[in-house]
């Protein structure tokens, strides 16, 4: 019983201690005690699991601006915000619309 | 996806939707830079950094489409992230919606990748239905495509 007691106060002390060790080496860490917290802007694409949707139900309507083109000074076509959004349930009843999501990097 | 785009683009509306990015080249000194750096040395930097205004995230739009010489339209989701809020996914998520506005094929995509097969039977299926041919005019989407002399692969004499 003795020996038991023993073992368990010594793995409380042990794990308190590691704790306090961990502690103080972050506070050492100028880097990890001065970073700002940086609030994330809303990125689902982060985590990609939170949204799933199956075959049947209601398309979520989302309004995007259009990437447009217009010549510059020099004349080269450079891209541009669309002022007129597109927004997806307008082509309901129209035609299907196939969606790709993807960013050059 | 470009494939896709010009087989069926007489048969249903197609969109690239222009999200965050997945690996963008690290902002000078931030915290996670080294690794970053590290992560970009397999994957090739573009140099560009994760844009934080929609005119930013026009630049790398703009620079994606004419390097990849893309002619699909191109839209542009919200710092906010409004697309992938409502449709969730990775970079080469793919969805297909039918004529009455419900998902009739959805892939997360990466890391698993798009599944243009799967996205193309899910179309083929759709116009066998009665998706039919778009009659009308596109004008409510003022793509470059609508205008013809003001598109990019067009002022360079491409005939795609």
């Amino acid at each position: 019983m003795r020996y038991g007691g023993m073992t368990w106060r010594a793995a409380v002390l042990s794990s308190v201690a590691v704790a306090l060790a961990s502690a103080a080496s972050w506070a050492a860490q100028p880097d990890a005690r001065d970073r700002p917290v940086v609030k994330q802007e809303a990125r689902p694409g982060a985590r990609p699991g939170a949204v799933t949707l199956e075959p049947g139900q209601a398309a979520p309507d989302v309004a995007l601006s259009p990437l447009t083109f217009a010549a510059d000074a020099n004349g080269q076509q450079v891209g541009t915000i669309g002022k007129e959004k597109v927004k997806l349930s307008d082509y309901k009843g129209k035609a299907p619309i196939v969606i790709f999501s993807s960013s050059y990097t | 996806m470009e494939t896709l785009y010009k087989a069926y683009k007489d048969n249903a509306h197609f969109f690239l939707v222009y999200i965050r990015e997945a690996h963008p080249s690290p902002e000078k000194g931030s915290p996670g830079e080294p690794r970053a750096k590290e992560q970009l040395k397999r994957l090739g930097d573009k140099g560009i950094t994760q844009p934080k205004t929609m005119d930013e995230r026009v630049i790398a739009a703009d620079k994606c489409m004419k390097d990849l010489k893309l002619t699909i339209p191109i839209l542009l989701d919200s710092i906010e992230g409004d697309y992938l809020n409502a449709y969730g996914g990775w970079p080469a998520g793919t969805v297909v919606i039918d004529i009455d506005g419900k998902v009739a094929y959805w892939n997360r995509g990466a890391p698993n990748g798009a599944k243009p097969t799967e996205a193309e039977a899910a179309l083929k299926k759709l116009l066998s239905a009665g998706g039919g041919a778009i009659k009308e005019d596109r004008a409510d989407v003022k793509m470059p495509a609508d205008k013809p002399a003001a598109t990019p692969q067009k002022a360079k004499g491409s005939t795609k």
